[in-house]
């Protein structure tokens, strides 16, 4: 047991060396210059359909279904999705829409945090 | 004896100087994670561990199978409430004969997570401390229990960047039973101090794709447990884990890399096999 104990450890500590590496960075456009074209005003998001949220902080999938789970139990909203890759939670609204501080609500309660929104249609 | 302390710390060594490290809830390391407000979740584990070594005169040597469940609810964003409670066989022989056998309910644990401090660097990345505190209450079945009200407190530090993560817990248990030869660690009159450190790595996707569904890490632990009465464990814990959008699966096995103990036997070796859910 004391040799597996030790194989164990080695091969761990190699495991940990291989891994250390540059780690590769989530690709995530977030060009301001874009951005302030396209943030949300209280009046669009009145009259959105959809919008996008741009988050920061989801660490893992099960992370981004908290948020996910949130989203869609603010009413107004019909649909939520999360794209991992870009950072973004697509909200998908009814005839009633979801204002701002709800949105941040339920991304604060989430554990994440809103950069911005945009308006999506 | 066993002794391998110079690996261990070495292993720490790399751990802490690895660029840009970072993660998500190990498997027995806590996290600065929760569940979101108003979430539940269900974390329930089946762990076997094999004792042996015992250096007091009843020479005990035997293994446990222990369910252990944790039940998680989020009051707001940044604090929650756990149950935890377990399960539990145990077999125990003596030297010389008899044994001290054991099965029933362990003793219940309630605490509660508090994230102060959070640091959001990315869409993914991030960095989280927490504050933990609660206590073990006495419910459990005879031998199983410490038959005493434990309060315990601690810290945790979550970091997360990329395929990398990071999660380091401190707690300190303040036993105040009487128990002076317990079987289980950290269950007898001594307090305990509980230091865990994972390493994390995302092996697969090698990036997020827009509809990344699960993750599979490959996990590795450090958990030490110093009891104030002198015995002194740390094992090395190597694991996997699928992460999917509402549920996990994780598998780990738990080695020792040092041992020192006085009062109880020590552990041999333990497997640890794991479901979690999201409500």
């Amino acid at each position: 047991m004391r040799s597996l104990s030790s194989t164990v450890l080695f091969a761990t500590v190699l495991l940990l060396a291989g891994c250390g590496g540059a780690p590769v960075r989530e690709s995530n456009s977030r060009d301001p210059s874009v951005e302030e074209a396209r943030l949300a005003t209280d009046a669009q998001l009145a009259e959105a359909s959809e919008v996008t949220l741009w988050i920061e902080g989801m660490g893992c999938p099960m992370c981004a279904t908290n948020l996910e789970y949130e989203l869609e139990e603010i009413r107004g909203v019909v649909d939520a999705s999360i794209d991992l890759k870009a950072g973004t939670a697509s909200v998908v609204m009814g005839k009633e829409s979801a204002t701002r501080e709800q949105l941040e609500k339920a991304v604060v309660d989430s554990g994440l945090m809103l950069a911005r929104v945009e308006v999506t249609r | 004896m066993k002794c391998h302390l110079l690996g261990a710390v070495g292993a720490l060594a790399v751990g802490a100087i690895l660029p840009e490290a970072w993660a998500q809830e190990a498997i027995l390391t806590p996290a600065a994670t929760s569940p979101a407000k108003g979430r539940l979740t269900l974390r329930t584990q089946l762990r076997y561990t094999r004792f042996d070594d015992d250096p007091t005169a009843q020479g005990r040597e035997g293994d446990e199978l222990t369910s252990w469940s944790r039940l998680s609810y989020g009051v707001t964003g940044t604090i929650s409430l756990n149950v935890d409670i377990a399960l539990t066989r145990r077999r125990v022989d003596l030297i010389g004969g008899g044994d001290a056998d054991a099965q029933g309910v362990g003793d219940l644990s309630l605490s509660a997570k508090w994230r102060v401090w959070q640091s959001h660097t990315g869409a993914i990345d991030t960095a989280r401390f927490a504050l933990i505190g609660g206590v073990e209450l006495p419910t459990g079945t005879g031998d199983l229990s410490s038959h005493s009200v434990d309060p315990f407190v601690g810290g945790v530090l979550t970091l997360v960047r990329g395929r990398h993560g990071v999660n380091q817990g401190v707690t300190y248990k303040l036993n105040t039973g009487t128990d002076e030869t317990p079987f289980a660690p950290g269950a007898g009159k001594d307090d305990a101090i509980s230091y865990d450190t994972a390493y994390l790595y995302r092996l697969s996707p090698r990036e997020y794709e827009s509809d990344t569904t699960r993750a599979w890490y490959a996990t590795v632990e450090l958990n030490g447990l110093y009891e104030t009465g002198g015995d002194h464990e740390i094992l090395i814990s190597p694991g996997l884990l699928l992460e999917a959008k509402a549920f996990a699966v994780e598998a780990a096995v738990m080695l020792p890399v040092y041992q020192r103990m006085n009062n109880r036997p020590g552990r041999e070796w333990g497997l640890v096999l794991g479901v979690r859910w999201l409500f």
